[in-house]
């Protein structure tokens, strides 16, 4: 059966000054005054109702918010509004390059689209969907939040120094800020390390700790799904952190033989997806008593090729500006 | 009420985690491949014999005693259904719900194959794909520009060449230059100007004749690219309908040389997929069409379709584990070689060749005797 999917696209302004660079010499200090914008990408169904509370998905670092399609499309299938978004530089549509991502300005990104949700929904109760690097984010905005009614997070990471060793194979964390390189290679993307590191410190994001202490003072519940074979986290760390058998709205689900990229075992993305499905409509819409709806294998392949257009047609007009830009700039030298 | 539990494993089947395994699907020693084989062919044959009727029926007829202990058959002797059967029968191993694409060979003449494909199937079908782009190389989304000359998606409809290419634009940022039937020459020629210039690998990915007309528009455009390392070619499909057009490969991918400026023979791969067959076989950089470990094949007498030494040239049969809707254990009509090689890409498998289609009456009467049994 054929659901009817609405997608809308919305600008959100950000200016929280998380968002600046740091300042350094030869660094350009952006002004914060200047809003920068988030696209956010609405996704519903007539089945959504004017009174049904919303999630919120973040993707992955590096990954743009497309690649969460087929999640966003069954719970929208099911009545829950979903919303997701690219963070500001970052890959994906909103404003800036991901050379210049921190966590910081992904934590601001994060905020400022929980706030706009929320005051769209009339006050509190959005459900949170995160993963990987960005479930680290989530982690910590929960923590502080009082608009976030549930957290589902994704091979997410709870000690960045351990797992940025394990996917850059060097520990720039220890590096003095001269000795950086200017950029680091994350699956080949150049990083800008000066502000990326930096903020690490300035912002107490690099210890298993923190993350341990921000848990404490969460009160929402939690499903955390890991990875048995992640490459890149350490399982043991994720059930510490989130200690499920001491609180008892946490649960942690292990998805058997699945790497960091879990989605790559489409099998199991399915077993995924059919799992958060029912978590989030579990929360949003306690009072459903109709059966799961699952959207079709060719409606999310549709769906998910009209998605991957809106970002690419997006991509291709920055390269063709970026591409004017370099003309021009060589014309002038010539002459 | 439901007792609430902290800890919830969520279990991936044995095939899955193989399929899924992206460049580790290659790294298997040659007993783990054979162990693969054997367990999850004669798995997958057992399903389908307890959930296909119309396949157990067959399997009644070719093995005279269903009684006998099916789990210890040989993978050859397992009960091959001709493709032909595809165009006359239903075989269905879930239920119709379940289907979510019925597939449609691409004949020219005569019936089509329909073959029903459900979820499983088609993400398992996209995890042959997956794994077979490792043997190319290793590329991340953003670094790849593909250009499919042929259909996309929508355009492509149920014709199961055009679909398996098209899906190449979940993998990668695609481009597709087929409008309405019609192949957008000067488009595709457009774009790769516009990619010359960049960095990114670029990926034509096309059947053979229209890398063939592209080509001719350049030539008569005065035109050449010099893409050097930067582009891979990616044939899929065959000539088909213009067979009376069809160039050897190693002309066109000297043309390829001439005016796209590859560099090496290895920038020019062809795989090979059919309706029936819910595993794309991918070509490594020595050309040899590499079998994944859950797919086996056997080259097989015309005249008694006994399996045949390896090596030795014979009609192509495939058994395939990874689909989960329809009975993929079949006999075709091309003609061609198994043979195990430590191939010099570094993958030591299986290798396929196929040699051509058989024409002679002898042998197609062979198949079609099969069908008219399984009929
Ligand atoms: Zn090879």
């Amino acid at each position: 059966m054929e659901i009817d999917l609405q997608l809308e696209e919305f600008d959100v302004q950000c200016s929280i000054e998380g968002c600046s660079y740091i300042a350094n010499e030869g660094q350009v200090e952006r002004n914060n005054s200047i809003p920068r914008t988030i696209k956010v990408w609405k996704l519903s169904s007539d089945k959504v109702l004017d009174t049904g509370k919303p999630v919120v998905i973040s993707s992955g670092f590096g990954r743009s918010m497309d690649q969460m399609g087929s999640l966003a499309a069954n719970l929208a299938a099911n009545g829950v509004p979903v919303y997701r978004y690219d963070s500001l530089d970052h890959a994906g549509m909103s404003d800036g390059n991901m050379v210049d991502f921190t966590l910081s300005t992904g934590l601001a990104s994060l905020e400022a689209v929980i706030d706009w949700v929320a005051q769209r929904h009339g006050g509190s109760d959005v459900g949170l969907v995160s993963t990987s690097l960005t479930a680290r984010i989530a982690y910590r905005l929960v923590s502080t939040s009082t608009s976030i009614a549930f957290l589902v997070t994704a091979v997410g990471v709870v000690h960045i120094r351990k797992t940025l060793l394990s996917v850059m194979g060097e520990d720039y964390s220890s590096y003095r800020e001269e000795e950086l390189p200017a950029t680091v290679d994350f699956e080949r993307q150049p990083i800008g390390t000066i502000g990326f590191y930096t903020d690490f410190f300035k912002n107490n994001w690099l210890n298993k700790e923190e993350t341990i202490e921000e848990l404490r003072t969460i009160n929402v519940p939690i499903s955390a799904f890991i990875a048995n074979g992640d490459e890149w986290i350490d399982r043991s760390e994720i059930e510490e952190v989130i200690d499920p058998s001491a609180h008892s709205n946490r649960t942690v689900f292990i998805m058997e033989d699945c790497e960091h990229n879990f989605g790559k075992n489409l099998r199991s993305a399915e077993y995924f997806l059919i799992s958060v499905t029912d978590i989030v409509c579990g929360y949003t819409l306690p009072d459903r008593d109709e059966e799961r709806i699952q959207v079709g294998f060719e409606q999310i392949l549709n769906q998910s090729i009209k998605e991957r257009r809106i970002q690419r047609s997006y991509t291709k007009k920055s390269r063709a500006k970026e591409r004017a830009h370099r003309n021009s700039i060589e014309e002038i030298c010539e002459s | 009420m439901e007792e609430r539990k902290d800890k919830v494993i969520i279990e991936s089947e044995e095939i899955d985690t193989i399929i899924f395994s992206g460049e580790k699907v290659w790294r298997h020693t040659k007993e783990e491949q054979e162990a693969i084989r054997e367990k999850m062919v004669r798995e997958a044959f057992l399903y389908h014999v307890d959930s296909c009727g119309e396949y157990r029926d067959y399997v009644g007829r070719k093995i005279d005693n269903l009684s006998v202990d099916l789990s210890s058959i040989a993978l050859s002797d397992i009960p091959l259904i001709p493709t032909s059967a595809y165009k006359k029968n239903t075989l269905l191993s879930v239920g119709e719900p379940d289907v979510a694409k019925w597939c449609l060979s691409s004949g020219t003449n005569g019936m089509r194959s329909r073959v029903p494909r459900d979820k499983t199937s088609l993400d398992r079908l996209i995890g042959s794909l997956d794994a077979g782009s490792e043997l190319i190389n290793h590329y991340y989304e953003h670094e790849v520009e593909v250009l499919n000359l042929g259909p996309d998606k929508y355009e492509a409809g149920d014709i199961w060449f055009s679909y398996v290419m098209s899906l190449i634009e979940t993998l990668y940022p695609t481009t597709c230059f087929i409008n309405e039937g019609t192949f957008l020459i000067d488009d595709a020629l457009a774009e790769l100007e516009l990619l010359e210039q960049e960095s990114s690998h670029v990926m034509i990915s096309s059947p053979p004749f229209l890398v063939m007309e592209l080509i001719k528009s350049l030539k008569s455009k005065g035109r050449k690219f010099n893409f050097g390392h930067r582009l891979t070619i990616i044939t899929a499909g065959g000539w088909k309908k213009r067979s009376g057009e069809a160039v050897p490969r190693d002309t066109l991918v000297s043309l390829c040389r001439d005016y796209l400026g590859i560099e090496g023979d290895d920038q020019f791969r062809d795989v090979f997929n059919q309706v029936e067959l819910n595993t794309v076989i991918f070509e490594c950089s020595e050309g040899n069409k590499h079998l994944p470990p859950w797919v086996a094949a056997f080259a097989r007498s015309p005249v008694d379709l006994q399996a045949l030494p390896e090596g030795e040239e014979g009609l192509m049969s495939f058994l395939d584990a990874s689909a989960n809707s329809y009975p993929c254990f079949y006999v075709g009509d091309d003609l061609g070689i198994v043979e195990h090689k430590d191939c010099a890409c570094g993958v030591s498998s299986k290798t396929i060749s196929i040699k051509r289609r058989v024409q002679t009456r002898d042998t197609r009467g062979c198949a079609t005797s099969i069908m008219t049994e399984a009929t």
